[in-house]
């Protein structure tokens, strides 16, 4: 749904459709070598990866489904699935005669024990609060499972396709895990995926290797070596001498990249990037309505944020700050290939430093006021300091004193965790865990859920929810364009960046590499060709 | 010499103490791993859940002697992020480190002393001068700014060795030069200064009226008898380089010691911090203690002056 | 001593003068905003390559701020912070060095074993600890860099102590009925000045090249403050496309340093007769501590220190 086909960038030139993949004709041959910045939480199980590590995670497992160039489901592991009941029971029918590597054959035990797994207490899955909506799971034969849920869900396949970035309900072997034991499993975990687990070596390096005769993709590449190399410019060295043939990159690397003559492969629009305004859950405690945003003042609250997005040349940003990689979006995020964006929608709140300092004026600081903006580095998102370095600079001109707070993530998320972020604003970048954007805010600004990164207010959990029982996918699409996209734009305590890419810088060692229309980032190792 | 070796042992243990009571107040200081080993929406129960299994939720002395006891009992717990024993990662990176630390320290003697040497016998000229400089001059920049310098040259202009990573023999030229280059002054200076003692001294200067060869002279006089300070010297760069080489592991990408509790402060993986530091600390204080035992067994004036 | 390494080091001694003048005068000699930037002016080159300004005559960096004023500006962050560390560290180092060596016996010991647990937690790796308690900030690496150093203080001003101590005046001093205190800072303190500053200058490298790590780890001086640690760690993925955003600074760093260090070298020869005297017996002394680098310590703590 999320993208169509014509805006798929494809900078690699051929593209594949992951229904029918075209068999690898020679055996898998040489190795692929990627430098990532970090590999997360090192972790093996259900309930113990986050998501965020997908990209060293995605060669060893798969999902239940997967998605085409248009977004939509389409069959993996399950060949065929129901919905029923609006959306209240998801039953799946699975392929037959896939196995593990350990040789076992998938059945549905297999999916009910790893869901079971992700809901667990205690689970770090980043999918646990949605998993622990499941009334029941009910295996009917080997093949087919039925999951029932007492409110509708209507976005469950969205939770369980390959494709989208934190996609982490892979299905691991019920078992293998119960006869080799939680710490076996670790030490050697077996799935499903066209490679297969040989080495990890805690902090640098996972090593796979192609598993041939896979019943969905053979690789071309016999291994597939991740090394965690933490420092960027390292990174790029190595991608330049080929001790590695891939590396993660952002938009601030681009132009480097291309200076020293390396490939960049790009996936468009998988990151949407703002800037919060931080502390907007008057509910909380840590809520300070004296914050020049917040809002008991609602008029005061809406010409302080008018500013604060005034003074922001966002197209500016997107040029010199991210290597013109992305486009600006008026609104939080939503992506410009979005079915349900209106030009309305998409256009930003215009650079006038001007009016900015105008109404800023009228709201009462004629002078500006002092506000402290945290630079984080999200693994992944190594631009989000700089993003949050030239906004600061942004409304340094028009009068605010900014002080920059360099933060990092343990600290970040223990005062997220504590709501502590009143007159805090920090660039923050949404990746896409759900085509349509509600199902990010049911995840960081719900006030339902356990935590709100960005604000809550009633008007939102009501979208959410009114979103989240809807099973007609035109009637979400007319509500997310026509209704919470506007309110989105008026209301949101953020400045609206805009919409990002994915960056790989490649080597020369690396040939085709057919990006899947549908998939989001980097992750489709099996598909990577030898360069002739 | 048995006393003071218990002594010294015993003040050891005690300053063990100390350095883990103080690593372990500003570990626990730092923040809870719970944040980070959770997503940002796990619940509140979900963290109580962890916090408990990890045994964070005790009061902070508590933790503190079960800390210490389990450690009396050769026990540094479990990482935080993967449940296995500390140790286990510990051991892990060791050859790593013993193989960085043990090349750096081979090439800092490798530059250090000869040019020492050379700097003393021509003491005063100009060579001695640009012999000095060129070896403070890797003093003078931040080793990620050299470290990259030399990929920058080494691997990507001329390829001669790979950029980062551990790999063959020619994987560890470019870390280790990056740390023994910067120690190399400091090797200068101590063999310059003993060698300048040496050859002051009388039984040098009895050696030249005997009418021996200059370079016998200087190598086999002048060179053995310096050699013991850089020796001991070198042996504490080696216990150092062990840990104190984050920086350079983290630009070359070397699975060592520094950066594994590098990260795991990053990731407030409290039990690795701990005990890492720990052993560095105990590395330390039996290097030194090593050195002092030698120095007072093979220099003959010190040990009189102890007694 | 032949006459050649005894003249005072001019390149050095002229590089520290500029160093300082220049951070004196930063706001005259800087011809913009250290920390103002426009991003649509970033990464203008130096004004003798192709599209360069003259208004930027070493261009500008990945915000659009001027180079030439930040490595200007930096010179004052680089001193304030070597000075301020190395004064709070020096006068606290040197305060428990007096007493200690002076006091002997138990007081002795106890300092002893403090300074020496100070000086074998590992350098770099307890500061980011440290910022990662508190939050990066000017006064918090100050203070930091501070409590890393004051051992190598204690340990070496105990050793001179020591030494003074067994002289005839401090025992006539004694006969006299003076109380410590006042023997402690009329003849004790006066005799170890020349170690003082012999050590205080070889820190000061350092202590720089501390904060360019720190900035590399991320836990240094915070933007957009002008440090030329913090510079170099900035563009150092960006050498291709940008290498005066890092050049500069670097350079600006690499002589400071340099020129400190063979500073402190000469001081070392000629300021401290006892030392000079002592020769290698004192360096190779592991007990005492004569030049900082002869400790391993400060050796490969600054191996990766720097």
């Amino acid at each position: 749904m999320r993208r169509s086909l014509e805006t798929i960038v494809l900078i690699a030139t051929v593209f594949l459709c992951v229904a029918a993949p075209a068999p690898a004709l020679a055996a898998p041959e040489g190795t692929l070598t990627v430098a990532v910045a970090t590999f997360g939480n090192e972790r093996w199980l259900p309930h113990l990866y986050v998501g965020a590590e997908d990209v060293v995670l995605k060669p060893l497992w798969e999902n239940l489904l997967s998605r085409d160039g248009k977004g939509n489901l389409i069959p993996l592991l399950a060949e065929r699935w129901q919905v029923l009941d609006g959306g209240r029971t998801w039953r799946f029918h699975l392929r037959k005669a896939v196995r593990f590597h350990n040789g076992a054959e998938l059945t549905a035990e297999d999916v009910k024990f790893t869901f079971t797994a992700i809901a667990k207490e205690g689970s770090a899955n980043s999918l646990a609060p949605e998993f622990r909506l499941v009334k029941s799971m009910e295996v009917e034969g080997p093949y087919a499972i039925a999951i029932r849920f007492e409110k509708p869900f209507v976005t469950l396949g969205n939770r369980v396709t390959q494709g989208l970035f934190g996609s982490v309900a892979y299905i691991q072997s019920k078992k293998y895990i119960e006869t080799t034991g939680e710490d076996g499993a670790e030490r050697h975990p077996v799935g499903t995926g066209p490679w297969k687990f040989v080495e990890h070596v805690r902090g640098d390096r996972i090593v796979y290797e192609a598993v041939e005769g896979h019943w969905r993709a053979v690789p071309h590449f016999k291994r597939l070596v991740f090394l965690k190399v933490p420092e960027p410019a390292t990174r790029m060295a190595m991608l330049r001498t080929g001790s590695a043939d891939v590396i993660e990159s952002g938009g601030e690397y681009v132009d480097e990249l291309k200076k020293v003559g390396m490939r960049t492969l790009t996936m468009p629009n998988t990151v949407a990037i703002w800037v919060i305004l931080g502390g907007q859950w008057p509910t909380r405690p840590s809520y300070d309505p004296k914050v020049p945003w917040a809002l008991p003042d609602a008029e005061r609250a809406r010409k302080v944020r008018l500013a604060l997005n005034l003074a922001v040349d966002k197209k500016a940003l997107f040029q010199q700050v991210l290597g013109g990689v992305g486009a600006p979006v008026g609104t939080v995020n939503y992506y410009p290939t979005d079915p349900w964006i209106s030009d309305a929608l998409l256009k930003p709140i215009p650079y006038d430093p001007v009016r900015a300092k105008t109404l800023l004026a009228e709201a009462g600081y004629p002078s500006g006021f002092e506000v402290t903006m945290n630079l984080t580095a999200w693994p992944g998102r190594g631009f989000l300091p700089d993003v949050g370095e030239a906004v600061a600079t942004y409304w340094e001109k028009i009068g605010l004193k900014v002080k920059r707070r360099p933060v990092d993530r343990a600290v970040f998320a223990a005062d997220f965790r504590a709501r502590s972020y009143a007159g805090v604003a920090l660039a923050y970048a949404g990746p896409i865990i759900g085509p349509e954007p509600w199902e990010l805010f049911y995840r960081i600004s719900y006030s339902k859920a356990a935590v709100h990164l960005l604000t809550e207010h009633p008007k939102l959990d009501a979208f959410i929810e009114r979103l989240g029982a809807e099973p007609n996918p035109t009637e979400r699409a007319r509500i997310l364009r026509d209704e919470m996209g506007p309110w989105l734009y008026d209301y949101m305590p953020a400045v609206a960046i805009g919409a990002t890419h994915s960056i790989a810088g490649v080597g020369p060692k690396v040939g085709d590499w057919p990006l899947i229309p549908g998939h989001m980032g980097v992750h489709n190792w099996e598909y990577v060709m030898r360069a002739r | 010499m048995w006393r003071y070796l218990i002594g010294r042992a015993l003040q050891m243990v005690l300053s063990m103490l100390v350095v883990i009571s103080i690593v372990f107040v500003l570990t626990r200081l730092s923040g809870n791993p719970v944040h980070l080993l959770l997503d940002v929406n796990a619940t509140e129960r979900d963290q109580a859940i962890l916090t408990h299994h990890l045994g964070l939720d005790k009061p902070l002395p508590v933790q503190y002697g079960i800390y210490v006891r389990n450690i009396f009992m050769g026990d540094f717990g479990n990482s935080v992020l993967t449940r296995r024993p500390v140790t286990e990662h510990i051991w892990e990176r060791l050859p790593a480190t013993v193989e960085l630390g043990f090349v750096a320290m081979f090439l800092s003697v490798l530059i250090g002393v000869p040019l020492g040497m050379y700097s003393a016998v021509h003491r005063g000229s100009v060579l001695d001068s640009a012999a000095r400089v060129f070896a403070v001059l890797g003093q003078s920049m931040p080793a990620f700014w050299l470290g990259l310098m030399l990929i920058l040259i080494f691997a990507v202009i001329l390829g001669l060795f790979p950029a980062g990573g551990r790999g063959g023999v020619e994987s560890i030229i470019l870390p280790a030069f990056t740390l023994g280059y910067f120690t190399s002054a400091a090797i200068l200076r101590l063999t310059r200064s003993a060698m300048l003692e040496v050859l002051g001294s009388d039984y040098v200067k009895f050696a030249r009226l005997k009418g021996l060869h200059e370079q016998v002279v200087l190598w086999k006089h002048g060179l053995k008898n310096a050699l013991l300070p850089v020796v001991t010297f070198a042996v504490m760069l080696f216990v150092q380089f062990l840990g104190g080489a984050v920086v350079t592991e983290t630009v070359f990408a070397w699975p060592g010691l520094g950066r594994l509790i590098l990260e795991s402060i990053t990731t407030r993986d409290y039990p690795i911090v701990q005990a890492g530091v720990l052993v560095l600390s105990a590395l330390y204080l039996v290097g030194n203690l090593f050195v002092d035992v030698l120095y007072s067994y093979l220099n003959p004036r010190i040990r009189h002056a102890r007694a | 001593m032949p006459a050649r390494s005894r003249e005072l080091p001019w390149f050095a001694g002229a590089i520290l003068v500029t160093l300082v003048l220049t951070a004196v005068f930063a706001p005259y000699l800087a011809p913009q905003s250290p920390t103002e930037g426009d991003i649509t002016q970033k990464l203008i080159p130096p004004v003798w390559m192709e599209r360069g300004e003259g208004r930027h005559p070493l261009g500008t960096d990945r915000f659009g701020r001027d180079v030439l004023s930040r490595v200007i500006y930096g010179s004052r962050i680089s001193l304030v912070v070597s000075l301020l560390a190395i004064g709070l560290s020096g006068t606290f180092g040197t305060a428990l060095g007096l007493i200690s060596g002076y006091r002997g016996g138990f007081t002795d010991s106890l300092l002893m074993r403090f300074a020496d647990i100070g000086l074998s937690l590992p350098t770099i790796l307890i500061a980011v600890v440290l910022v990662a308690v508190s939050e990066p900030s000017f006064r918090n690496v100050i203070l930091v860099i501070s409590l890393l150093l004051w051992p190598r203080f204690a340990r070496q001003i105990r050793g001179e102590t020591l030494g003074i101590k067994e002289q005839d005046f401090v025992a006539l001093a004694v006969v006299a009925g003076r109380s410590s205190t006042w023997i402690i800072c009329r003849h004790i303190f006066p005799n170890v000045v020349p170690t003082l500053l012999v050590i205080s200058t070889l820190q000061v490298g350092y202590v720089i090249l501390l904060e360019g790590t720190l900035s590399f780890l991320g836990v240094g001086v915070p933007p957009p403050n002008p440090a030329w640690g913090l510079m170099i760690a900035d563009g150092r993925g960006f050498l291709a496309t940008a290498w005066w955003i890092t050049l500069f600074p670097g350079l600006a760093m690499l002589l400071t340093v340099l020129a400190v260090n063979l500073m402190g070298d000469w001081l070392r020869d000629h300021l401290d007769p006892k030392l000079r005297q002592l020769g290698s017996r004192a360096e190779a002394e592991p007990a005492i501590e004569p030049v900082p680098e002869a400790r391993p310590r400060g050796a490969a703590a600054g191996a990766d220190g720097g």
